[in-house]
């Protein structure tokens, strides 16, 4: 098993009760998950998310998570 | 659908029918094609022979949300080329309500004297003498403003900057709380109105004589889907408000494309200090407003009122792009020195991001060191002064460069990028570089494109698709920029059959039938137009181009350069 910190933005983190924006929330997951994997485990529905960053750099969906990864999930976001 | 023209050499106002030729045109569309037909491409921007043209977006005044965007163009002291600047506010429904196409101010008053222009509930306009408001700052120009005139009206101004003529002056207006901070900071437009002898304009609130709609029902209908599916996104209708346009500062941080320290990082490490949510938290905390509604018509509600520990006021919407200026890009990690900085950049009537950025270079020549807030504040207190140094950093982060004879000044076209950097969203470079406005981040925001469906459309660090992206955003925004549609209630358009309202609001006020081809052809139509002047004015091929650090120094984290060759950038336009 791996362990992954992953941080919520903007409303994705009202599914959550007790969401800590400074923790983030703890996850166990299988060896060899995916970023797929994971939101799917915390349900959060791909059409609710922009992109996802690990470690600081954009990954894919179908990227491998590492034991200690920093994930963050960011909600689609318009602008200018 | 009248025009104003106000003659500022001989003090005349004359009232006018629409012309044929733009009739179902307005905001950036009709000020962009006015001023390359009416305004010699190679006279001084701040001379008698520019016009600056106030146009409220064909939908503003109509019961549609979030159509408060009112256009200023003119050519621009700045980059030397076609400006429109949009801002909110109530101006542009105010405008509209008064049946008011646009406000075309010409020619240039006397040295030394100065005046007002005030739209009353008839829509009649006067000019006033107002010499004992020249110099004033926004904020008490404006209550000044309310005692001699009274407070039904909309205040559009400028500030000592734009008085001194300084080329990134903005021009600042009220929000639905009579406060003078919203801007249309980019373009140094305020420089332009200083140059005319035009201190404020009054437009009366309230008015009802809006242009007649050829089918209201039909546009009524449009109008409710519009604005259900607004309500519906959850961007929109609860990010935003909660969180603020200062949301993006988390996601183009992880994104590496939060430019900082002048340009030279991609990630801050201190981003979570000045984020959405350090600035709500901070704002409840104290007392002060989230969900704020700045502009007429707001649905969405992203401003806020941010106050001090005593729970005092400092300043009202602040935005993500001003956050970066004053906060990243100078190294600063303290909201309470960020808003301090907004509050003096509207209240001297100066852009933020080109303040922040001229800041950002000067710090980077070593003349003060990043992070220094206090420095940060007391160089724009300069500004406001006109002090030597002041009237340097008013004229923008290249005269600052050229002052400290420092190389590394992201500027295109003489105007500073905004708060995405183009090495680490390659779609920005194209953006940035041949937008006819310079460095400009709202022609052709293409960060969703490259941040979206799970990790991009796009790859942010590649060329591919790139230059296709900008293009067809760029068109697309003309267009929007036209309507009066505020960028953060796009979630309408984007939405299933979202386009398809607008082209029927459209319809249903001109009478004419309105598509898909009419609204790519708008947007060409006043892209073209822009691009024709910019030519006229001397621009060539070598002017869309970005600084380059941009393709020298790799960016960290991705550590990436931009990749766009110059024929791809020569593509853009070739339609």
């Amino acid at each position: 098993m791996a362990r992954v910190i992953v941080k919520l933005s903007g409303t994705l983190r009202k599914k959550f009760e007790h969401y800590d924006s400074a923790k983030g929330l703890d996850v166990e997951i299988q060896d060899g998950a995916s970023i797929a994997d994971i939101v799917a485990h915390l349900g959060i529905p791909e059409s609710k998310i922009g992109f996802v960053s690990a470690n600081g750099c954009i990954v894919k969906a179908g990227s491998v998570v590492e034991d200690g990864t920093v994930i963050k999930v960011f909600q689609p976001i318009f602008g200018g | 659908m009248k025009l104003v023209r106000v003659n500022m050499t001989d003090r005349t106002i004359m009232t006018e029918d629409l012309p044929e030729e733009y009739k179902g045109i307005g905001g950036r569309g009709l000020t962009s094609i006015m001023i390359n037909k009416d305004v010699p491409a190679g006279c001084d921007p701040l001379g008698p022979e520019n016009k600056l043209i106030f146009a409220p977006g064909y939908l503003s005044g109509t019961s549609l949300i979030n159509t408060s965007r009112l256009s200023i163009g003119a050519k621009s002291p700045l980059t030397g080329g076609i400006k429109e600047s949009n801002v909110g506010g109530t101006v542009s429904a105010d405008l509209a309500r008064l049946g008011i196409t646009a406000v075309i101010v010409e020619g240039k008053i006397p040295q030394n004297e100065t005046c007002i222009l005030i739209i009353d509930l008839t829509g009649q306009a006067k000019l006033m003498d107002a010499a004992p408001y020249k110099g004033m700052r926004t904020y008490d120009l404006v209550k000044k403003l309310k005692a001699d005139h009274g407070d039904k009206h909309s205040v559009t101004c400028v500030g000592p900057a734009g008085d001194f003529q300084f080329a990134t002056a903005s021009i600042q207006t009220s929000d639905l709380d009579g406060r003078p901070c919203r801007a249309a900071g980019r373009g140094g437009l305020g420089a332009v109105m200083g140059a005319k002898g035009l201190k404020a304009v009054l437009v009366a609130r309230g008015g009802k004589m809006a242009d007649t709609l050829a089918d209201p029902d039909k546009f009524k209908t449009a109008a409710r889907a519009y604005a259900k599916a607004v309500k519906e996104d959850e961007f929109s209708s609860e990010t935003l408000p909660e969180l603020g346009t200062a949301v993006l500062v988390d996601p183009i941080n992880a994104a590496g494309a939060f430019p900082c320290f002048n340009a030279t990082k991609g990630q801050f490490e201190q981003a979570e200090k000045i984020n959405g949510d350090a600035l709500a938290e901070t704002i409840k905390k104290r007392g002060g407003k989230t969900t704020h509604q700045g502009c007429a018509q707001c649905i969405i509600n992203c401003s806020n009122e941010y106050v001090d520990e005593n729970g005092k006021y400092v300043t009202s919407s602040l935005e993500y792009e001003t956050i970066w200026a004053m906060g990243g890009m100078i190294g600063n990690d303290d909201l309470d020195v960020i808003a301090r900085l907004d509050f003096l950049c509207d209240d001297i009537g100066i852009d933020t991001m080109s303040t922040g950025v001229a800041v950002a270079v000067a710090m980077d020549a070593g003349y003060k060191d990043f992070g220094d807030g206090r420095a940060a504040i007391e160089m724009v207190e300069e500004i406001g002064k006109g002090t030597d140094f002041g009237k340097i950093l008013g004229s923008g982060p290249a005269a600052v460069g050229k002052h400290f004879n420092h190389q590394r000044v992201p500027v295109i076209k003489g105007q500073s990028i905004a708060a995405y950097d183009p090495r680490a969203l390659q779609g920005m470079a194209v953006t940035y570089a041949t937008t006819p406005m310079g460095g400009d981040h709202t022609a052709g925001w293409v960060v969703d494109q490259n941040l979206a469906d799970f990790g991009g459309t796009l790859d942010p660090l590649s060329a591919e698709g790139q230059v296709e992206a900008s293009r067809d955003t760029q068109l697309h925004m003309a267009a929007v920029d036209s309507m009066g549609i505020c960028d953060f209630a796009q979630t309408g358009l984007a939405a299933p059959g979202g386009m398809e309202n607008v082209y029927t609001m459209v319809s249903a006020k001109s009478g004419e039938p309105f598509g898909e081809d009419d609204w790519g052809s708008l947007g060409r139509q006043v892209l073209k137009a822009e691009l024709d002047f910019n030519k006229r004015a001397g621009f060539t091929a070598k002017d869309d181009r970005l600084p380059k650090m941009f393709y020298e120094e790799p960016l960290p984290p991705h550590n990436s350069v931009v990749v766009i060759s110059d024929e791809q950038m020569d593509s853009t336009f070739d339609f």
